[in-house]
């Protein structure tokens, strides 16, 4: 008898977290990705110092779905942030294609990264085991809302 | 006269008769206006029936959080009992089956079982949500709070706090007992209780919630000596100070997930298992150095002012560098006062990420800074080193101590850790700093603990010595310690340097 009260309680959890998740998923879903985001420490903000020979002071790393993830690094002004674009994207390997104006894609083993400025601000969307342009683009989208309203 | 008596008589009645209603049975007012600073958004009433004597559900929320909590009065403790045994189970299994996919971490009991606690990940399209649950019961109440966290993992004390408040309810219902508020003084959560030292946490609860002592929101400390003597039975001792120094867990961390070295035991006086430097380290039960005795002691390198100038900017400088960096990363630094020896100690750990849990990738470098300044106006004798999880795939990159003081700056090089401990004491004069600094690359994913371990000595004759290293270390010496724990996770692709 215990054990179907149990399973009663269980059932209104359920409710609750299902109600809970209509919630997250579909209303605050834009929240989730523009939200969990990470600063930069500057050991890792060193590493995007030597190779592209331009200092960013800070920077941060957004989870996206899946293991894809946002960074994005503010340098001193469009014209830094520009050549940290150009430098990263050559220690980039893979196939290049442009999406749109300076919005470069680079393919490799399946991995895909886009890199694209706003002002002076440096995106680059990394997205490993991703490489069919449909999704690529649905996560660019998100993405450029993220930096548009950073 | 008569109908004043009559009168009197149904204000008696209704006071024996009503009041007693109001104390025993659940209403609405259990639920606070918020719980854990997450306001109540609805409340529902259970329909009573034979098991159920009365219950409601209740939901909080705000941006970040989703608390659902389940209040209800069943008609045995020993049924309360039994939901609360078989409650994760179902939960399990259910869960498992409405969602995608769920990890789930293995439930466990805390307060005397008097609760059951579990963590989990709901994957809802591909997005993980954090959540735990905990159930308490206390006689024939039962409640379950269970928090859903958009950012974070929901740490063990957001879900006490929380079942705490409620039941904290219950016992103000009981006429026996004077609610035991807590005076909330605007003073509170004005960022002053970082430290756990100098805070008036009996009137601060929501910052300092541990008796007897401040700490960090969300933090919980053990007692570093105590953690040495029963290594292996070891106790979430939230509580008291603690002169000897502390561990410091961050939120969301329990003890069972410290990552404990495997000490070596100790019996009257004589090694039972494992190796102890000597016999005279083996009377505490636990050997306090055991690891020393691998210690390859290679001589200190003797290094030139401009070496030692070199090595200790490399250490600190980027404080300056980066300046908006740091100011973020300064959040996740764990900071300590040795109260009996004034000193302050700051651990930083650095991966690439600086959020509430620090994290890095298979393969990156880590660095650890542990300084140590003497905020008192005599000299000590200090020696400290920085430790890692035994056994943990590392490779070690540098290691160097760095000394600063009025007089100059002098660096003891070394090239590992273990050489340290036993080697050289340092006479650390008021105002000098100590810093060890460590570079590992992590070859293994998980938690990874970082210990600061500081050995020291405020031995009367160290009082008025300059600045130097001691020959021969102190023959007794107290010891406090300061830990962080960084995840280390599976690199995501293999692009240098975009693949944090």
């Amino acid at each position: 008898m215990s054990m179907n009260k149990t399973k009663l309680i269980l059932l209104i959890v359920i409710i609750i977290v299902a109600i809970a998740i209509i919630v997250l998923g579909v209303i605050l879903s834009f929240k989730i990705f523009s939200k969990k985001c990470e600063p930069l420490t500057p050991l890792a903000l060193s590493r995007f110092e030597a190779a592209s020979n331009e200092r960013s002071e800070y920077g941060e790393k957004c989870e996206m779905s899946g293991d894809s993830y946002l960074l994005i690094l503010e340098y001193n002004s469009s014209e830094s942030a520009e050549n940290a674009k150009k430098a990263l994207e050559l220690a980039t390997s893979g196939e290049i294609e442009n999406i749109e104006d300076d919005v470069v894609w680079i393919n490799k083993d399946g991995n895909s990264s886009v890199f694209w400025t706003d002002k002076k601000l440096l995106a680059i969307l990394v997205m490993p085991g991703q490489n069919e342009e449909d999704i690529v683009e649905e996560q660019l989208d998100k993405a450029f809302k993220k930096v548009e309203n950073y | 006269m008569l109908k004043k008596l009559k009168i009197i008589g149904f204000i008696l009645c209704f006071g024996v008769f009503i009041c007693p209603f109001f104390i025993f049975a659940l209403s609405e007012d259990v639920f606070p206006k918020t719980l854990n600073g997450v306001p109540l958004t609805s409340i529902e009433e259970e329909q009573p029936d034979e098991e159920i004597v009365s219950g409601y559900y209740a939901d909080y929320e705000n941006d970040t959080h989703f608390i659902s909590v389940i209040f209800w009065q069943v008609k045995s403790t020993e049924l309360a009992e039994e939901i609360k045994q078989s409650f994760f189970e179902e939960l399990k299994v259910q869960y498992n089956e409405l969602f995608e996919r769920v990890d789930w971490q293995e439930p466990y009991s805390i307060e005397d079982n008097q609760s059951k606690v579990v963590f989990f990940t709901l994957y809802f399209s591909e997005v993980p949500i954090e959540a735990g649950a905990i159930i308490t019961t206390i006689d024939e109440y039962v409640v379950v709070v269970q928090i859903l966290d958009r950012e974070d993992k929901p740490s063990i004390e957001e879900l006490n706090n929380a079942s705490k408040e409620l039941i904290k309810n219950i016992s103000n219902d009981d006429p026996g007992e004077e609610p035991n508020q807590p005076n909330m003084s605007d003073d509170c959560g004005d960022g002053n209780c970082q430290y756990w030292d100098g805070e008036d946490c009996k009137n601060c609860r929501e910052d300092c919630y541990i008796d007897d002592f401040c700490c960090s929101l969300g933090y919980s400390y053990i007692y570093a000596n105590d953690y040495h003597n029963s290594i292996y039975n070891i106790k979430e001792a939230l509580g008291g100070l603690i002169p000897n120094g502390a561990i410091a867990l961050r939120p969301g961390l329990s003890t069972e997930d410290l990552p404990l070295r495997s000490p070596s035991i100790c019996k009257d006086g004589s090694i039972s298992s494992g190796d102890c430097f000597s016999s005279y380290h083996c009377s505490n039960g636990v050997c306090m150095n055991n690891y020393c005795k691998k210690a390859l002691a290679e001589e200190p390198e003797e290094v030139s002012q401009e070496m030692a100038e070199a090595i200790y900017e490399d250490q600190t400088n980027y404080k300056e560098e980066y300046v908006d960096a740091y100011y973020e990363l300064e959040d996740s630094i764990i900071q300590m006062r040795v109260r009996d020896a004034s000193l302050k100690v700051n651990l930083e750990v650095q991966g690439n990420t600086s959020g509430k849990v620090i994290k890095t990738n298979k393969g990156d470098e880590i660095e650890a800074r542990l300084s140590i300044i003497n905020d008192s106006d005599y000299s000590l004798a200090l020696t400290a080193g920085i430790f890692y999880t035994q056994g943990f795939d590392l490779e070690e990159k540098k290691y160097t101590i760095s000394f600063k003081w009025d007089g100059g700056l002098s660096s003891l090089v070394g090239s590992f850790k273990t050489k340290l401990i036993n080697c050289k004491y340092i006479i650390l004069s008021p105002g000098a700093e100590l810093i060890v600094y460590s570079r590992v690359v992590p070859q293994e994913t998980g938690y990874l603990d970082v210990q600061g371990l500081i050995f020291y000595n405020t031995e009367k004759k160290y009082q008025k010595w300059d600045a130097r290293f001691l020959e021969n270390a102190p023959p007794n010496y107290q010891e406090t310690e300061v830990s962080d724990t960084i995840l280390i996770n599976e690199k995501p692709c293999s692009w240098w340097p975009i693949c944090l």
